[in-house]
């Protein structure tokens, strides 16, 4: 269970010496359980990757603790092979001097695992693609290859919890469900569990049980699947609302 | 591997290789091929022409040009290559710490930096010739005590672009720590750059130790060293113009050579241009000949690798 509590974050706004800081989250307090996956909702700029980063101990929080089990997750060796990511900005997610198989291996290589071309290759099969795309580099594929294999990576570990920030979200319809099928099926075969940050209610509800909405670095509102037709909060409801009409 | 490949088809990294090998070669073997010793007068034969016994000539104390250019190469060439790998290694080690780890670390760092950056390198390195003699170990270690911290600024920059990666921020999340990230990652990424700035910073350095020998503070004669070979030609530029060539030619190729090979080989780094390699390389091996400008070709290479990051 991952556990955040207290979690407060701060950004120094540009310049040298304005020293004013801007405050991106906000005493956020969430619990992430291993059986269901939660999805993350919220306005643009509210703040959602930035949790995702703080979750997987890439930035520290200015208060507040993150634990993975009771463990901070600020160490690295609490992480190694739990935790994986893909992240919204696909351009970058994977090294440009490594081919994708190399791309693939590299969270085994720190876990002292072997990984064979041929189950590298599975694992592309499994995210729409094949084989041949092992030994390209990352500029001679297309965004939703690249965001596919950043998927492939992420998966690569049986990880018990993968970040999803925008995973799906520039893919097309297709491969969409094709992921978020295989997502579904690792959930269930090999208890991967996952956090979910889309703008597309679709997904959410299809992937996800829990729904957090989040709100200018709060979170205004948890709610089961079930019940999202009756959201308490004010804000959660129009945030629903325009996200549904769309 | 691809990148060897790469360097392999291109023409210019290969002639340029080439040269420097050689050049290296020719220094180490120095003691063993050249014909005299390069102290050696003969003023019976002095200023003679080309023969047999002096393949280029002799100077104006009868010494064979030739062998005072082979020995030349050691502290010409060779010196000024290792001067510059310690300082690059330590301006490297420095600058990505500084830029990976960020916080105070970087903070006190670069505050060090500026400190020894506000001396200029070329004063300090006569006061340090002051303090600690002439010749040519004491210009050395001035030159790695007070450059480093220009590759660090240099390095940190270049590598303060990676930092924020998915890549990265992928590798980190999955647990690896610093040191292997910096290895996997940050250094690979930065090595184009930093080739680059070697390469270029040898011809620099030659240049900065030939123009102190010239001045005559660095090694001293009769010891051979092309830039004080240069200087001592200088004397006779009116009457015997032919003796500036043999150094002046051997420092311009060597700096030409170390900076064309050096932008060979970041253009070999560069990822993004694996496939279209070799029509490239042609268009630049084109453009460094015709133009025979170092700099205005690294200044179009440069503006295109920005703008692909
Ligand atoms: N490294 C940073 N330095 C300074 N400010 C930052 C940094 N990263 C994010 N911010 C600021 O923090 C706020 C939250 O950013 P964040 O990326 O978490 O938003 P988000 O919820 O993921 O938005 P989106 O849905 O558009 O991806 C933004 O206002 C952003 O400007
Ligand atoms: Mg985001």
């Amino acid at each position: 269970m991952i556990e955040i509590c207290n979690v407060t974050k701060y950004y120094k706004e540009p310049g040298l010496f304005s020293g004013k800081k801007k405050k991106v989250l906000d005493d956020v307090n969430l619990n992430l359980d291993d059986t269901e996956n939660t999805v993350i909702i919220g306005e643009s700029g509210s703040g959602k990757s930035t949790l995702g980063r703080l979750i997987l101990g890439i930035e520290k929080p200015n208060s507040g603790t993150i634990t993975l089990d009771g463990q901070s997750l600020l160490k690295p060796s609490v992480r190694q092979g739990k935790i994986s990511a893909v992240f919204q900005d696909y351009t970058s997610s994977i090294n440009p001097n490594i081919s994708v198989y190399k791309a693939i291996k590299e969270p085994m290589i720190m876990m002292h695992r072997s990984f064979s071309e041929e189950e590298a290759e599975e694992l592309l099969v499994k995210v729409g693609l094949d084989g041949s795309y092992l030994g390209r580099f990352p500029h001679e594929l297309s965004g939703g290859q690249a965001q596919r294999v950043a998927i492939a990576r992420a998966l690569s570990t049986n990880p018990h919890y993968v970040l999803l920030d925008e995973a799906v979200s520039s893919l097309d319809v297709s491969i969409q469900v094709q992921i978020l099928d295989l997502f579904l099926k690792l959930s269930e075969e090999c208890n991967v569990n996952y956090l979910l940050i889309t703008h597309d209610i679709q997904i959410a509800c299809y992937l996800c049980s829990r729904l957090v909405i989040f709100n200018s670095g709060k979170v205004v509102e948890e709610i089961d699947r079930a019940n999202v037709s009756c959201l308490k909060n004010e804000y959660s409801r129009n945030l629903l609302d325009s996200i549904i009409t769309i | 591997m691809v990148m060897f490949k790469k360097l392999l088809y291109n023409p210019q990294s290969v002639i340029t290789a080439i040269i420097i090998l050689t050049i290296i070669v020719l220094g180490i073997l120095a003691p063993v091929i050249a014909p005299h010793d390069p102290t050696e007068t003969n003023v019976a034969m002095k200023y003679a022409s080309p023969s047999w016994e002096y393949p280029l000539g002799t100077d104006y104390l009868g010494r064979c040009t030739l062998s005072r250019l082979l020995h030349g190469i050691f502290p010409s060439v060779i010196l000024v290559m290792l001067t510059v790998f310690c300082v690059i290694g330590i301006g490297t080690f420095i600058g990505i710490i500084s830029a990976y780890y960020g916080g105070w670390l970087n903070e006190i760092l670069m505050r060090i930096c500026d400190i020894l950056l506000s001396f200029p390198t070329e004063v300090m390195i006569l006061a340090f010739v002051g303090i600690m003699g002439l010749g040519l170990t004491p210009m050395l270690i001035a030159i790695i005590l007070l450059k480093w911290p220009w590759y660090a600024v240099v390095i940190r920059n270049a590598a303060l672009k990676y930092k924020e990666k998915n890549y990265i921020y992928f590798s980190k999340a999955s647990g690896m720590k610093g040191p292997a990230v910096i290895l996997r990652h940050v250094l690979p990424m930065t090595l184009p750059d930093i080739i680059l700035l070697a390469s270029s910073n040898v011809s620099s350095t030659i240049l900065l130790l030939s123009g102190f020998s010239f001045l005559g503070l660095g090694i001293q004669p009769p010891n051979p060293e092309w830039g004080n070979m240069l200087s001592e030609a200088r004397n006779v530029i009116l009457s015997h113009p032919t003796q500036m060539l043999p150094p002046g030619i051997a420092i311009m190729a060597v700096c030409l050579s170390f900076s064309l090979f050096g932008d060979a080989v970041r253009d070999a780094m560069d990822a993004k241009h694996i496939s279209k390699g070799i029509f490239k390389s042609k268009g630049g091996y084109a453009l460094g000949c015709v133009t025979g400008s170092v700099g205005f070709g690294r200044f179009g290479k440069n503006r295109r690798s920005l703008s692909d990051k």
